[in-house]
């Protein structure tokens, strides 16, 4: 169920630190095995995997900007072929009215254009962005995300959450700290 | 499914299988190309002549295999990738002093009858305005001189970077990396501006009076496309062999099928830039070279070059986005494999179609046998000695244990 953002109380999920890359991985993928699925995790540099230990596959902004990219190619070269074969037709050094080669450019432009707005713009659509607040930074020393600290969170709406099995799960593959968070 | 995490599964201790075909390949390869080569160069006649023009295709394709192997090995050295280091002993191999003079024996027949493919050296070309002029660079002893000086300028090249590696393999010197970094590096600029020399005097003077400033990086980008593709076929087919099995792993599958699409995206914009660029400038000298693959007698050089669009650009293109496909070592193999038999279109439908005395103008006709003889000569040469060489060393760097380490620290 979602939470009421009225009431200011009540519990986000619980959040184990770790001080190394390697332990984060096992305690994710630990979690996964368990069944839990809304688990997000917090690292000062990209780790390789990682997206995949938490069970994180979210294909929307890829088929957004292929969808958008079909449609900025379509829209480049039918706005050169209705301009240059319907609307005003000319005979330029004899090449044919549709004239493939040199209306690539346009398109691909098109093509670039829609695709990387549409990039941007559904990664914060879908990112729910600007977000100017989130619980997970009530968690203690969790500054220390940005600097040398890996941080790993199961949400309380998880179907299977159930807080002593991840506080286990956590502490087993090296948490040296798990805490509770609130909204 | 066989994932490139073949932890699980229990090493084959045996050699990759590409050295079985070593012997035969020797003898097949020796006895081939020196029979070609005397054929070729001692022979007349209208065998002799069609044969000759079809070498082209063949030599002008190992060739570039080559260069590209030498392309890649200079990039690893500048760069310390740890990505090439599976490939890198093949990359060696393929561009070793020894396969340079294979290709500088290859060019004999080429200069001792020059005039039998290239319009420039017959007598009547010192009557023809434009070919009178261009005269000074395109003639004889330039031809050979340019040709052959840059062949052992890239054989010293490829030398003293595969003798750096063995010395490294047994000192375990960093030195010796930083010595090859400062080497590569400015040898990559002199590789390119030579080659274009090379290339200019051996393809693109074909059709003497085209020219186009973007031929040489196209041919060495569809090279380094080959010898990249071909490699990987080897190692990813050998997966589970060792020393592979002992690095393979998604990650790096993942890198070397990303090199596959950094090329692939650079020959399509090579490819297309030349089509925009010739396109746009609308001038009989300079579209010849699309207008006659287009011509009437020119039957199915079209089909192929449309193929090619599909073959060496969009399929590999959408297939290499595809994180599932660069996972798997079997999947990398498959695509690889993909890639270099278009590569041999691609090359085809280039040099092919410029070659000026083939049997028959038409792509797929009579001449196609004497096309596909010296290509199949040409191969068999090319890896009798690449096999030969990549036996002399161990097939992973020693001095380099980034892929173990990886592997062993993966999840």
């Amino acid at each position: 169920m979602a939470h009421d953002w009225s009431d200011p109380s009540g519990l986000w999920g619980l959040v184990g630190e770790f001080e190394k890359p390697e332990d984060l991985m096992k305690a994710a993928e630990a979690a996964k095995h368990k069944g839990f699925r809304k688990m997000d995790a917090y690292s000062p540099f990209p780790i390789h995997g990682l997206s995949e230990a938490i069970g994180f596959r979210d294909n929307r902004v890829p088929w957004t900007v292929f969808i958008f990219g079909i449609t900025g190619v379509t829209i480049g070269y039918s706005l050169q072929y209705y301009t240059a074969v319907i609307d005003y037709p000319m005979n330029v050094g004899g090449r044919p009215l549709n004239s493939v080669p040199a209306f690539i450019p346009v398109a691909y432009e098109a093509t670039i254009l829609c695709a990387a707005f549409s990039a941007a713009i559904g990664m914060f659509v879908y990112n729910k962005l600007p977000k100017p607040y989130h619980p997970i930074f009530n968690t203690k020393n969790f500054d220390r995300a940005t600097q040398d600290r890996f941080f790993l969170a199961v949400e309380a709406e998880d179907p299977a959450y159930d807080a002593k099995v991840i506080e286990k799960v956590m502490k087993e593959n090296g948490a040296v700290e798990v805490s509770e968070c609130d909204y | 499914m066989s994932e490139a995490i073949l932890t699980t599964t229990p090493v084959d201790t045996d050699k990759p299988k590409f050295f079985n075909y070593k012997g035969i390949t020797t003898i097949l390869g020796g006895v081939g190309f020196l029979g070609l080569v005397a054929f070729l160069s001692a022979g007349s006649g209208d065998t002799h002549k069609f044969m000759l023009n079809s070498y082209m295709y063949g030599y002008v394709f190992w060739l570039m295999v080559t260069c590209g192997c030498l392309a890649l090995t200079l990039l690893h050295n500048s760069i310390k990738s740890s990505w090439t280091l599976p490939v890198l002993r093949i990359f060696e191999a393929g561009a070793s002093w020894q396969t340079w003079a294979m290709l500088g024996v290859g060019l004999l027949p080429l200069l001792l009858k020059t005039d039998v493919v290239y319009e420039w050296a017959r007598p009547e070309a010192a009557n023809d305005f434009i070919l009178a002029k261009k005269a000074v660079f395109l003639n004889k002893p330039v031809f050979g001189g340019v040709i052959l000086g840059g062949y052992a300028l890239f054989a010293f090249m490829a030398n003293t970077l595969r003798k750096s590696t063995n010395r490294h393999d047994k000192s375990l010197d960093e030195n010796e990396y930083q010595f090859r970094t400062n080497f590569a590096t400015p040898m990559m600029v002199i590789f390119v501006s030579v080659l274009t020399f090379v290339l200019t005097l051996l393809a693109m003077s074909l059709t003497p009076k085209w020219y186009s400033t973007i031929y040489t990086l196209w041919l060495l980008i569809g090279g380094c496309q080959a010898a990249l593709s071909m490699a990987i076929f080897l190692v990813a087919r050998n997966a589970g062999k060792q020393p592979y099995a002992n690095v393979m792993a998604p990650g790096l599958t993942k890198d070397l099928g990303n090199m596959m699409f950094v090329l692939t995206m650079l020959w399509g914009y090579t490819s297309v830039s030349q089509l925009i660029i010739l396109w746009n400038g609308n001038l009989p000298e300079t579209t010849v070279f699309y207008a006659h693959r287009g011509a009437d007698a020119m039957l199915g050089w079209n089909l192929i070059g449309a193929s090619t669009i599909l073959g060496c650009f969009v399929i590999p293109f959408v297939t290499l986005l595809s994180p599932r496909v660069k996972r798997y070592a079997d999947r990398l193999a498959m695509i690889a494999l993909f890639i270099f038999c278009f590569r041999i279109l691609d090359v085809y439908w280039i040099i092919g179609a410029s070659i000026p005395n083939r049997m028959s103008p038409q792509a797929f006709g009579p001449s196609t046998i004497f096309d596909a003889t010296g290509w199949v000569v040409m191969a068999l040469a090319w890896f009798a000695v690449m096999l030969n060489n990549v036996d002399k060393a161990p097939l992973l760097p020693l001095y380099d244990k980034r892929l173990e380490e990886a592997k062993k620290n993966a999840h």
